[in-house]
């Protein structure tokens, strides 16, 4: 049995082996122009579950460690939300056409988790565990903050999409928005289900299922305008024109949701 | 009749909508940062209008919807309408209860505005207040008692003990954090806990030149406390603080400037933290820190608003998966 020292201890090792698993990812996902092209795409996509696997299992060494899911602080929530990219990513990944985000996402991961392995060793007492304030000791809270993060890798892919659909080649732009919807769906979906389960948290902590704090209004503000999105896909030409733009300012929300609006009773950053 | 959604065509509603919710969005990121914005007489007649918009827009689908080729996507061709294709039928059904699920939501917020009582009681050990102005119901905090994480002082937990008289009957209760008093429609919150500052006292230990010791206690804004025939000064505190920046070892330390006077002179004057020391001469203070009666922060809430805006929250929920199952039928089953 690992104590939380011990899992502490090897988080460090196992950042810079994951680092470079993502950045190798990376590199496979971007070949060059021979016949072994596809061979070199599909190991990328091997190195990039085996990568997640062990995602994954510095996860479970954080929840040794910590004693909670590793949500709470900039630390965890970088380490968590990495994780649920690269997840959601290798999940949604049956889905034609949406291969070459892999090439994103696998970035995302390399950068974040490179920009924690840095963290951890320039500045140690960021990436220590932190203990959870009382009023998250619900079986609410972490339903809640998974919900959340999903929606968020969810929504993250339909940036990466939607970004991408910003060209003028008809078809190729309705590929690509056809892909940054087929993210959208469950992103939106999961945000929802993370609002209805942090409604419910706040009701049973604070009294009232909505407080009108930061945090709260981002997310809320963030969630209208993806909706807004999926609602005027098919409404003529203004709704298909605005489709990216609102996927895109609903990802810079998401930006500020996540490190701008933290005071109130979000402020766990 | 044109189609609204004929590739090229631009529907007026399509821009209004498309306008004013991103109208709405910039209103509400803006009045996050503008202080009591979100209970100001604009904000609930925003609040108003959007409701009665969306409350419009779902008649109007109710009433229009089947017979044109818009919204979650109804079969039609060239303008013509045709049978509802049961992923159609899904998507529309998904569009309308998302609309009603916003509908019911607002309403539920406007009910639980005029109808709710919420009620902020912040009550010290021993102390007792009525619960609402207008009933004799009433809450009496016996004790407040803190968990802590093992070695730590970092709290994990608190719960008070309560006696709470609601429509004439009497109980004793213990409330916790996420664990509130239930009392048919009433519930009691525990939201908050501080120091009451009128019963704060510093503690200390003044050790004699024979080696003995005694404790003494005093509230932080005495003067002369110290009245002990064999210690030959008065005492005086300045500027009390309790920091609390830091979570470990100690959530709260206490600070003080403690002055040391013989009649007329100031012998000593030292800002003493915790569990700091002064001497003077052979004798010797020692900061033991301070004892309070804790106050508690309670929230007396009525309202049954949230039944309701979970309800619309569910249809919300439902009519986005009705929505993304016929856009996934549509888009992989060979439907419209």
């Amino acid at each position: 049995m690992i104590t939380p020292m011990q899992a502490f201890s090897m988080e460090r090792i196992i950042l810079a082996v994951l680092s470079s698993a993502y950045g190798l990812t990376f590199i496979l996902y971007c070949p060059p122009q021979t016949r072994f092209k596809k061979a070199i795409k599909t190991s990328g996509f091997v190195l990039h579950i085996l990568a997640v696997a062990l995602h994954t299992f510095l996860l479970f060494l954080r929840i040794t460690s910590a004693r909670h899911l590793p949500v709470v602080g900039l630390y965890e929530s970088l380490l968590f939300f990495s994780w649920c990219v690269s997840f959601v990513f290798l999940v949604l990944s049956w889905r034609n056409g949406t291969f070459p985000y892999g090439r994103g996402v696998a970035v995302a991961s390399w950068v974040t988790v490179l920009t924690l392995f840095i963290m951890h060793v320039a500045n140690l007492k960021k990436a220590l565990p932190r203990y959870l304030e009382p009023v998250l000791g619900t079986a609410r809270f972490e339903p809640h903050v998974v919900l959340a993060f999903l929606a968020y890798a969810g929504l993250t892919l339909a940036f990466f999409a939607a970004v991408t659909a910003l060209v003028r080649e008809e078809t190729l732009k309705a590929q690509r928005e056809a892909v940054s919807e087929f993210y959208l769906w469950p992103g939106v979906i999961l945000l929802t289900a993370s609002l209805v389960m942090g409604s419910a948290l706040s009701r049973l902590a604070w009294g009232s299922w909505w407080v009108w704090e930061p945090k709260m209004i981002f997310s809320l503000v963030t969630w209208i305008l993806f909706v807004l999105a999926l609602a005027l896909k098919r409404e003529g030409r203004v709704g298909r024109r605005a489709f990216p733009w609102l996927v895109i300012a609903g990802f810079v929300l998401i930006i500020l949701t996540f490190f701008v609006a933290n005071r109130g009773v979000h402020d766990f950053l | 009749m044109k189609p609204a959604n004929k590739p090229g065509g631009v529907a007026p509603i399509t821009l209004a909508l498309l306008a004013s919710v991103l109208v709405l969005a910039a209103v509400l990121v803006t009045g996050s940062f503008i202080k009591g914005f979100f209970s100001s007489v604009v904000f609930y007649a925003i609040v108003a209008l959007v409701g009665l918009g969306l409350g419009t827009l779902f008649v109007w689908r109710m009433v229009v919807g089947p017979r044109r080729a818009s919204g979650f996507a109804i079969a039609s061709a060239h303008g013509k309408v045709r049978k509802l294709k049961w992923n159609g039928l899904l998507g529309y059904l998904g569009g309308s209860a998302l609309i009603l699920g916003l509908v019911v939501i607002l309403a539920a917020a406007a009910w639980g505005t005029v109808f709710g009582v919420r009620r902020e009681l912040i009550l010290t050990e021993g102390e007792i207040q009525p619960l609402d102005k207008e009933s004799l119901d009433s809450l009496y905090l016996e004790k407040l008692a803190f968990a802590y994480y093992v070695g730590t002082g970092v709290p994990s937990d608190n719960q008070a003990l309560v006696r709470v008289r609601i429509d004439a009957k009497a109980s004793w209760d213990t409330v916790g954090v996420n664990a509130p008093i239930r009392k048919g429609a009433n519930r009691i919150y525990i939201t908050g806990y501080g120091t009451s500052t009128d019963s704060i006292y510093l503690t200390f230990l003044l050790k004699y030149p024979e080696g003995d010791t005694l404790p003494y206690e005093a509230p932080p804004t005495t003067k002369g406390l110290i009245e002990d025939p064999r210690f030959p000064f008065f005492a005086a505190f300045q500027d009390f603080h309790i920091d609390s920046s830091h979570v470990w070892p100690n959530p709260m330390v206490p600070e003080v400037t403690v002055n040391l006077l013989w009649p007329g002179i100031l012998v000593s004057s030292k800002r003493m933290r915790a569990p700091d020391s002064v001497s003077v001469g052979p004798y010797t203070l020692y900061f033991q820190g301070f004892k309070y009666r804790p106050a508690v922060t309670f929230l007396y809430v009525k309202d049954q608003s949230w039944i309701l805006a979970f309800a619309g929250a569910g249809l919300v929920f439902l009519g986005l998966t009705l929505g993304f199952i016929s856009r996934m039928v549509q888009r992989f089953g060979g439907s419209s």
